[in-house]
C-alpha cells in the first residue's frame, strides 16, 4: 500500500501519534490523579516554606520578587518537571527490549516519532498541573501579578519541553553505547534543579552564579517560562525567545547527527 | 521474485567483560572484542506468496536474517533483494510493502485497546478512515478479535495479544510478512490459531510469508519449504516432503498385546525401543523392512488390542540433522 506522500499524511501521522499518549492518560486516570496530588504537595510546602523566608526577612520583596511572584514562577518551573513523561528511559528500553526494531521498520523519523509523543503526554498532563497547581497558589498568595504573561508563557514554554526533549532523547540515545543510563539521567536531573531555577528562582543566587546560569539551556527549560510569567516585558520576552532558539538549534542538531550515529551503529553492528 | 540472497555474511562484535572491577576497569581502558559469525555466506530464494520457513536453534542466525532481510541491519557482504529493493539502502521504501512481527517484542500500546493501535497504524501507513475501518473489519473476522478490540492490550492473554500484533502487522496489506518467532510461549491451541489464520490469509491474499521458528510445527502447518539453519549456515533448502523423504528412515510402530506379551521378537531390522507387560514400541527401517511383515509378525506373537504407526516428530529429525552437522562425516 504505497502512498504518495502528501503534506497531509505526514502531518495526520504524527498528529496520530500524538493523540496515542493523550488517550492513554485518559485511560490512566489513577496516574494522572497521583501526579496531580504531586504538584498540590509541592506547591503548599513551597508556600509554607517561602511565606516563614519572606517573614523573616520582614521584606515585601527578595532580589525583585514578591512571595506572590516567587510562588507563581516556581508552579511554572514544577509543571515543566511533572508533565513530562520519562523519555530516556523510554527510548532505553526500547534498545534494551529489541522493539526498537519496529521503530525503523515504520515510515516515520525516529526524533519525530518520540517527539509527537511527547508532546501529546505534555500537554495532557501540563494542563492538568498547571489547573491545580494554580488552584493552590491561588488559594496561597492570590491571582498572579499580571494577566499579560499567559500567552508569551504558553510560546515559551513550548520551547522549554523542546529543550527538554532534546536532553532526554540524548539520554537515551546513550543506551546505544552503555548498557545504563541512569548515571546520566542522575546527573542531568540535579544539574538541572541547580542551574535551572526549580527550587528557588536564579535571582536568589549570587549574581555571578545568576549571570552564568541564566545563560545555559537548564534555566532556558526551567526558569525562563516562570520568570516571564511574573514579568512579562518585550524585552525579557525576546531574549528568552532568542537564547531557546539557539540552544534548540544547537540540541536539535546534535540530537539528529546522534540519532542517525546511533541507527547506523545499531544497523552495522546490530542490538 | 520475492526475496534474493546471495551469500550474505554478518559478524556480530562483542565487547568481552572481565571479572571483577579491575577487570571493568581494563575494558574500559583497553576492550576485548569477541568476534561472532551470525550468518555465513547464505544463499537462497523466495518466490512471491511462497511460505518459507526457517528453523534452527537459538542462535543459529534467524533473526539476524530477518533483520537484513527488513533493512534493520547491514550484512558485512553478500547481496539481498527484498521485493526488488535492497532492504538496507530503501528501507522506508520497504516498509510499505512488508509487515514485521518481532517475536514477543510490542508493537501494540500496552495500556490502550487495540482499536486505537490499529488506527494509529492506518495513519501512520497513510491509510484514510474508511480504508482503515474497512481492512480492520476484514482482519476482525480473520483473526477473531471482534471481542479483544476494546480490551486494553495489557489484560489480553499472551495468545489474543499476538493474534492482535500478527493482525496489525497485516494492516497495511503487505506483500510480504517476516514473522520471527510469532508463535514463542504460546500453548498449543494458541500456536494453532495463529497458524490458521497466517495459512488463511496466504491463501486469500497472497501474501508471502517467511517464518522463523525454533517450533518445527509452525513450519510442518505452514510453509512449503523450510530452510534449516545451523551456525550461520544453510544445511537443508527444500520442500517439507523431501526433507521428511531424505530423512524419515524409519517408522515406529506401537502396540498393545491382549495377554501378557512373549518376551521374546523374532524378527531382523526391528529394534525393541520400549517394553512394557503388554506393550511394545519398535522402530524399523520400512526400506529394509515393509510394514506388512512387521504387523504380520507381531500377529504371530499374539493377540493385538491396538496398533499405531506412525513417523518420528519434525523435531525429531531436525535434531538428526543438527546432529549430521556437526559431525559431517556421517553425511549430507
Amino acid at each position: 500500500m504505497r502512498k504518495t506522500l502528501t503534506l497531509k499524511t505526514v502531518f495526520n501521522r504524527y498528529l496520530a501519534l500524538f493523540r496515542m499518549p493523550l488517550a492513554e492518560n485518559w485511560a490512566y486516570l489513577g496516574n494522572v490523579f497521583s501526579s496531580l496530588i504531586a504538584i498540590t504537595m509541592f506547591m503548599w510546602i513551597f508556600g509554607m516554606l517561602w511565606r516563614a523566608v519572606f517573614t523573616a526577612q520582614g521584606a515585601v520583596s527578595i532580589a525583585g520578587l514578591t512571595l506572590n511572584d516567587t510562588l507563581w514562577y516556581l508552579l511554572m518551573a514544577e509543571t515543566v518537571v511533572l508533565s513530562k513523561p520519562l523519555l530516556a528511559q523510554e527510548i532505553s528500553d526500547s534498545i534494551k527490549t529489541g522493539s526498537v526494531a519496529y521503530d525503523l521498520v515504520r515510515p516515520y523519523s525516529f526524533g519525530l516519532y518520540h517527539l509527537s509523543r511527547y508532546a501529546g503526554h505534555v500537554v495532557f498532563r501540563a494542563g492538568l498541573n498547571l489547573l491545580a497547581g494554580s488552584v493552590v497558589v491561588w488559594w496561597l498568595v492570590g491571582p498572579p501579578p499580571t494577566w499579560a504573561g499567559i500567552a508569551p508563557t504558553i510560546l515559551v514554554l513550548l520551547f522549554a519541553w523542546g529543550l527538554e526533549f532534546c536532553f532526554e532523547a540524548l539520554i537515551g540515545l546513550a543506551a546505544f553505547w552503555t548498557e545504563d543510563i541512569s548515571a546520566f539521567r542522575w546527573v542531568y536531573q540535579k544539574i538541572s534543579f541547580i542551574l535551572g531555577g526549580l527550587l528557588l528562582p536564579l535571582d536568589f543566587y549570587p549574581s555571578w552564579l545568576a549571570g552564568l546560569a541564566r545563560l545555559l539551556p537548564f534555566a532556558s527549560i526551567l526558569y525562563a517560562p516562570g520568570r516571564l510569567f511574573v514579568d512579562p516585558t518585550p524585552s525579557r520576552l525576546l531574549s528568552t525567545i532568542a537564547l531557546q532558539v539557539g540552544w534548540l538549534t544547537a540540541l536539535g542538531l546534535l540530537f539528529h547527527f546522534l540519532s542517525r550515529l546511533a541507527l547506523r551503529r545499531l544497523t552495522i553492528n546490530g542490538g | 521474485m520475492s526475496i534474493e540472497v546471495n551469500r550474505l555474511c554478518k559478524t556480530f562484535q562483542t565487547k568481552e567483560k572481565q571479572e571483577g572491577l579491575a577487570g571493568s576497569l581494563r575494558t574500559l581502558w583497553k576492550p576485548a572484542w569477541r568476534r561472532q559469525v551470525a550468518i555465513d555466506g547464505i544463499s537462497f530464494q523466495m518466490d512471491r506468496g511462497e511460505a518459507l520457513g526457517f528453523i534452527g536453534p537459538n542462535g543459529a542466525g534467524k533473526s539476524t536474517t530477518i533483520k537484513i532481510l527488513s533493512g534493520i541491519l547491514h550484512p558485512d557482504s553478500g547481496t539481498a533483494r527484498v521485493l526488488g529493493h535492497v532492504p538496507w539502502e530503501a528501507r522506508q521504501r520497504l516498509c510499505y510493502e512488508i509487515g514485521s512481527v518481532f517475536g514477543q517484542r510490542p508493537q501494540l500500546w500496552y495500556h490502550l485497546p487495540p482499536i486505537d493501535s490499529f488506527r494509529l497504524y492506518g495513519a501512520i501507513y497513510g491509510m484514510d478512515a474508511d480504508t482503515t475501518r474497512h481492512r480492520v473489519d476484514v482482519l476482525v473476522d480473520v483473526f477473531e478479535l471482534r471481542n479483544l478490540l476494546h480490551i486494553p492490550v495489557r489484560k489480553l492473554s499472551l495468545g489474543q495479544r499476538m493474534r492482535c500484533e500478527v493482525a496489525v502487522s497485516l494492516l497495511h496489506a503487505p506483500r510480504l510478512l517476516l514473522l520471527d518467532e510469532p508463535s514463542i510461549g504460546l500453548d498449543v491451541v494458541a500456536k494453532q490459531r495463529i497458524r490458521d489464520t497466517i495459512r488463511f490469509m496466504r491463501d486469500e491474499e497472497g501474501v508471502g510469508v517467511l517464518l522463523t521458528s525454533h517450533d518445527a510445527g509452525d513450519i510442518e502447518a505452514l510453509c512449503d519449504r523450510v530452510i534449516i539453519i545451523s551456525d550461520g549456515r544453510l544445511i537443508f533448502n527444500d520442500s517439507m516432503a523431501e526433507l521428511k523423504r531424505r530423512h524419515l528412515t524409519s517408522k515406529r510402530v506401537d502396540v498393545r498385546f491382549s495377554e501378557e506379551r512373549p518376551r521374546n521378537l523374532p524378527m531382523p531390522g526391528v529394534e525393541i525401543v520400549a517394553a512394557g507387560r503388554y506393550e511394545l514400541g519398535l522402530l524399523f527401517d520400512p526400506r529394509t523392512v515393509s510394514i506388512e511383515a512387521v504387523i504380520s509378525g507381531l500377529n504371530a506373537l499374539g493377540s493385538m488390542v491396538d496398533i499405531t504407526i506412525s513417523d518420528p516428530d519434525l523435531e525429531e529429525i531436525i535434531g538428526t540433522i543438527y546432529a549430521e552437522d556437526a559431525h559431517p562425516q556421517n553425511g549430507l
